[in-house]
């Protein structure tokens, strides 16, 4: 059970500050526990703004990932901030942001630590959202994992369907159990780029969105907070029973194609951050996730459109 | 020992490597977990790690190794047999295509004439 003083909020703000500054600040999402730590004091007012409602760890709770985001020097504190993540990595994949990207950094960091090392997990780069059975409802809680290459609209469609009565996982990793095919959530704020931005603010208002971060390597960004009934449940797994690779095409009337056998597989697996390092009991997951889901490549012009489709296409994996 | 001898030894060896020929066959069959989606198989080889996917054709070759050491003019008669020999050729320069991506996936091993 999460009780407001354990959870990321304005009330405990400035112990939540106390704890970055001295780089212990436990924090968990699903079932993975990261400890952070930060100095800079606008990283710190980002991180308090897309991460209140997540619950602390326990003091003796396991930490899966340390990680300090920081200036690369003091000079580089106060001119011209130049702010790096450090997860103790041998030699660091990351360049320096911007000051006022911070928080990009962090959110870089915390995904390199997911892919690189959650091996207990078959590790999908893709969104997930799942529906739970509703009141008086029996039955597992089902869920749709939706890959793509970078850009083909997944996180803007995670983030429609988790505001459309479904529960957000991720926008970004989809965490399988190989033992029994189940998905753990990791509802990390979901990171909106450009277009997709305006789309999403007109769905939802712009309270439940960051700040913009502006000139990114990618252009604009800002972060979309999960819902809150989404942290709440972040504890509890989903069956997988479906899976979709979403493509967003302006003007689309929508379109629906079915993969099946080895091309599925081969799409499934080329989906995966680390089917390599799981070795085979990834193998025997992917094989029984191909012979058991629906696999479709689904085209959308819209975000009702696409909602609509999904809704449509679980309706029909039951 | 023999340093002399090394060099005229390795091109004799590379050389024989080289003969159409000679037997191939699959070491250790056990580390090969396969599954099968409509006419294609997947293959997963617990000793590279690697996931391979077979058109029904190279499962065929690969199965037929698996049974015994084979040279190519084997597989290629036995094949026939199963597929028929309308394009003898097409079907020789399959198998070749096939030996030699088995070959440098580590599926395939050589082996040598007694």
């Amino acid at each position: 059970m999460i009780t407001p003083d354990r959870i990321i909020s304005p009330e405990n703000g400035a112990q939540v500050t106390r704890d970055l500054n001295r780089g212990r600040l436990k924090f968990k999402v699903g079932p993975l526990v990261a400890r952070i730590g930060t100095s800079y004091p606008l990283l710190q007012r980002d991180f308090l703004d897309i991460y209140r409602g997540y619950p602390l760890a326990g003091p003796e709770e396991f930490v899966h990932f340390n990680l300090k985001v920081d200036p690369v020097s003091l000079l580089r504190r106060w001119v011209r901030p130049k702010i790096i993540a450090d997860g103790g990595f041998i030699a660091s994949p990351f360049v320096p942001l911007r000051g006022d990207l911070a928080i990009l950094a962090l959110e870089m960091g915390l995904n390199w630590q997911v892919g690189t090392r959650s091996d207990q997990f078959l590790i999908f780069h893709s969104g997930v959202v799942a529906r739970d059975p509703g009141p008086g409802e029996e039955g597992p809680s089902r869920a749709v994992l939706m890959a793509g290459e970078s850009g083909a609209g997944k996180s803007t469609l995670t983030a429609g369907l988790a505001y459309s009565g479904w529960r957000l996982f991720s926008d970004e990793f989809g965490l399988l159990d190989t033992s029994d095919l189940h998905l753990y959530p990791y509802p990390r704020p979901i990171s909106l780029k450009n277009e997709s931005i305006e789309v999403m603010t007109k769905r939802l208002g712009e309270e439940v969105f960051s700040r913009p971060f502006l000139n990114t390597l990618k252009g604009t960004i800002r972060y979309l907070r999960a819902p809150a009934e989404s942290l709440i449940n972040g504890h509890k797994p989903a069956r997988l029973d479906l899976i979709i690779f979403p493509q967003y095409v302006a003007g689309s009337t929508g379109g629906i194609s079915e993969f099946t056998g080895a091309e599925a597989f081969a799409m499934l697996r080329g989906a995966s951050v680390n089917c390599d390092r799981v070795g085979r009991s990834a193998f025997d997951a992917l094989s029984e996730l191909t012979g058991r889901c629906k696999v479709y490549g689904l085209q959308y012009g819209s975000m009702d459109m696409a909602i609509g489709m999904v809704e449509a296409l679980m309706e029909d994996a039951a | 020992m023999g340093s002399g001898r090394g060099p005229k030894f390795g091109r004799a060896r590379y050389f024989i490597m080289n003969e159409a020929s000679h037997l191939w066959y699959v070491p250790e069959s056990g580390s090969l977990v396969w599954q099968s989606f409509d006419s294609y198989s997947l293959l997963y080889n617990e000793r590279s790690g690697n996931t391979h996917v077979l058109d029904p054709l190279s499962r065929e070759i690969l199965d037929l190794l698996q049974e015994a050491p084979r040279d190519e003019r084997a597989l290629l008669q036995e094949l026939t047999s199963l597929v028929g020999d309308d394009d003898p050729e097409a079907l020789s320069e399959a198998i070749g295509e096939a030996l030699v991506a088995f070959d440098s996936a580590g599926l395939i091993f050589p082996a040598y004439h007694s």
